[in-house]
């Protein structure tokens, strides 16, 4: 193999694989990158065996083939050549070291075959469809913060996707939770995936996902099996495994019937959970909201260090009620939220509550209660 | 053998010998391999076996072998079909990187260096986090536990709790050298399979595949006789002088005591790096005493059958207590070379 390649491409490519790979590997082909040149580009995969990432870049073939170095080691390399230098990699004749030269820096690093490199990404994919960039990226960052990272619960360590029919339309959906909060974000499902089962996407490739959504206004097209995704967003692509397990049926803790409507500013709201929970050190503090007519107080009361309250106007007509939410959780669906004003449906003071951005339909966020 | 090393060094590895998931063929076995390739094509596959039978025998080669048999996709046969060593499948399971398998071994130790002695719990916690991911292509996962005898009780319960609600299509293979030692509630969730210690046949050609098989007719005589049946204990014996020391054992386990003769013995299996040979010496010390003992018994001498069996329970416990406490194995071999004189001794009367 002889490729030479501008450094700041071969440098684009490194900076998304390299993050696939585990920083302590024992297995030593895990620790490396596959090269493989041919045509007119260089192909780079990486894998920690429940996700590959897999980026073509255009380079100068002198002569094709491939070969694996060590991920982190060539990622380094190349962060630390000049800007604007050409790279040529090139294998020895014995295919035991390949060599990167740019100018008068040379490096040897030392290979393992290519044949050794585990493949992920092979087999069909009975479900096809195409997304906007900024459409998947929404899907996934309105409900990402939801994912739960209990490990015993490992149903719940990824964004479960699926189509449901709403109103006649089919839509697509991603659900996220852990059982304290519930994320739910939906659009109008694209043309292929009609009758895709419902699948869970891991949390790993849900944040790579997120760092690969960055640029606008590519097309995503994403392909589904019952046992893997896999996602080719511009020259990336991206193949997981998928979670193995039932995600449990949402619906039923979404509550239908909850009447007492409430309604703020996002941003003054968000600000004054943020300022009474301050007297609180610990995680998992709650903050409780008494809601009367026209107005929201909020209190912590921290027993070790005093207590706080803030007032925020409101609109809210129905009887007074009293409930507490942990802060932290109140703090992150209002992140989400975007809009100006967040409307809250509850019920009462030990039922799940339900928090929407009053412009946005699709998205909505099930809290539940604490008890103060 | 090969001269390329793919799979990771373990703490049972012996040096210059290739380890059972880098073996590509499997010798023997036959029957085992038999009722497992007619399980699966009846699709009555279970979903955890314990493969039993002494070390050293190809417990694990037969768990990688079954392995390989089951991801290639091959049509259940006779016997499992070898793989070229070339193949992806093969090189991806040897050296780990395979995301359809899972195997267990004691990690390694980052303080000491070396490996740990047991099979930890998290190790088993692994498990979990394999399980809850899809095996990528829709083939079996794999997860072969390599010995359950490693594991201490937690890690066996927690073990446990993944074989309650095995997912579908996932195959537990454990490797048990002694499988009446695991938990009650593990063996009963998975199908015990005995495989047998090697015939001769069997035993010569796995010594010649990984070249340890000796020249001289003499010593490959003696060899096949006192491994057992077991290829680890072969190489074992050949490579660290294990016949010379089993030998000398003998003679003096039986002999008149030679004081010289015990003392060059016990030296040589206490050196700092004569653990191996230590191992050696202390296998075969009780072994003479459980011959003994089984002798005794048979032959209705049940009075002696019981000493013979209290003195291999003292040797035990004397081998225990000197690797535990760190106590000094010059002076353990030497009183034990005298424990097995006296126990050993026919008897001069009836009582």
């Amino acid at each position: 193999m002889r490729v030479i390649i501008e450094r700041s491409n071969l440098l684009k490519s490194l900076n998304h694989i390299h993050r696939v790979v585990e920083r302590r590997n024992t297995i030593p082909i895990l620790s490396n990158a596959l090269l493989t040149a041919e045509g007119a580009t260089l192909e780079m995969k990486a894998t920690d065996l429940d996700l590959e990432m897999n980026e073509a870049t255009p380079a100068r073939v002198e002569q094709a083939g491939s070969t694996t170095v060590p991920a982190h080691l060539l990622y380094d390399i190349v962060r630390k050549l000049p800007d604007g230098a050409e790279v040529m990699l090139k294998v020895d004749d014995g295919g035991a070291a390949m060599s990167v030269i740019s100018g008068r820096t040379s490096f040897r690093l030392q290979c393992l075959p290519a044949s050794d490199f585990p493949a992920l990404s092979s087999g069909s994919y009975p479900h096809i469809f195409r997304l906007e960039s900024t459409a998947l990226k929404g899907l996934i960052d309105k409900t990402q913060f939801a994912i739960s990272t209990e490990e015993t619960r490992y149903y719940l360590n990824g964004i479960y996707f699926h189509t449901h029919e709403s109103g006649g339309k089919l839509k697509l959906r991603a659900v996220a939770t852990d059982g304290h909060r519930l994320a739910r974000a939906e659009m109008d499902a694209p043309a292929g995936s009609e009758g895709m089962a419902g699948i869970i996407i891991p949390r790993k490739t849900v944040s790579e996902m997120q760092k690969l959504l960055d640029d606008p206004d590519i097309a995503v097209t994403t392909e589904v099996s019952e046992s893997k995704i896999r996602f080719t967003i511009g020259p990336v692509i991206l193949t997981s495994k998928l979670i193995d397990g039932t995600f449990p049926d949402y619906q039923r803790v979404i509550p239908a019937n909850n009447d007492k409507k409430l309604i703020l500013d996002r941003q003054s709201f968000a600000s004054a959970v943020d300022r009474v929970s301050t007297i609180s050190s610990e995680r998992g503090r709650a903050v409780k909201l008494s809601i009367a007519d026209g107005q929201v107080t909020l209190a912590v009361n921290n027993p070790d260090s005093g207590s706080a309250t803030e007032e925020v106007a409101a609109d809210y007509s129905s009887d007074p009620i009293e409930i507490g939410f942990n802060a932290k959780y109140l703090l992150d669906v209002a992140a989400q939220l975007g809009g100006t004003e967040a409307r809250f449906l509850l019920a009462d003071a030990g039922s799940p509550t339900l928090i929407q951005d009053a412009a946005d339909e699709h998205t909505l966020y099930v809290l539940m209660p604490m008890r103060v | 053998m090969s001269e390329e090393r793919l799979a990771p060094q373990q703490h049972d590895s012996l040096e210059g010998i290739a380890e059972p998931s880098e073996t590509p063929e499997l010798v023997g076995h036959l029957e085992a391999q038999y009722m497992l390739l007619a399980a699966q094509k009846a699709g009555r596959l279970p979903h955890a076996i314990v493969l039993a039978g002494p070390q050293g025998i190809g417990k694990a080669t037969f768990a990688f072998a079954f392995a390989r048999h089951l991801l290639s996709g091959a049509e259940p046969g006779a016997n499992f079909e070898p793989v070229a060593i070339d193949s992806p499948i093969y090189r991806q399971i040897a050296s780990g990187a395979h995301p359809s398998v899972l195997h267990l071994t004691r990690p390694a130790n980052d303080k000491t260096k070396g490996f740990k002695t047991v099979l930890s719990v998290d190790e088993i916690r692994r498990i979990g986090r394999f399980l809850s991911f899809t095996s990528g292509n829709g083939s079996y996962r794999v997860v072969i536990i390599d010995p359950a005898d490693d594991m201490r009780a937690a890690a066996a319960n927690a073990l446990l709790k993944n074989l309650e609600e095995p997912p579908s299509r996932t195959i537990f293979i454990l490797i048990a050298h002694s499988p009446g030692a695991l938990l009650p509630t593990i063996r009963s969730r998975c199908q015990v399979i005995r495989l047998a210690p090697l015939n001769d046949k069997d035993l010569a050609e796995v010594l010649v595949r990984a070249g340890q098989w000796p020249d001289d007719e003499r010593v490959s005589d003696a060899l096949l006789a006192r491994s057992e049946g077991s290829a680890r204990n072969a190489i074992i014996l050949q490579q660290y002088g294990g016949v010379e020391i089993a030998t000398a054992l003998d003679a003096l386990a039986t002999g008149s005591a030679d004081i010289a003769a015990s003392q060059r013995l016990a030296e040589a299996v206490s050196g700092r790096d004569s653990a191996i040979q230590l191992d050696v010496f202390n296998g075969r010390a009780l072994e003479l005493l459980a011959n003994a003992a089984a002798d005794a018994a048979q032959s209705g001498d049940t009075n002696r059958a019981k000493k013979l069996s209290d003195a291999w329970h003292m040797a035990r416990i004397a081998i225990t207590e000197t690797a535990t406490y760190n106590l000094d194995q010059k002076q353990h071999a030497l009183t034990m070379i005298s424990r097995l004189n006296t126990a050993l001794k026919p008897q001069s009367g009836r009582m």
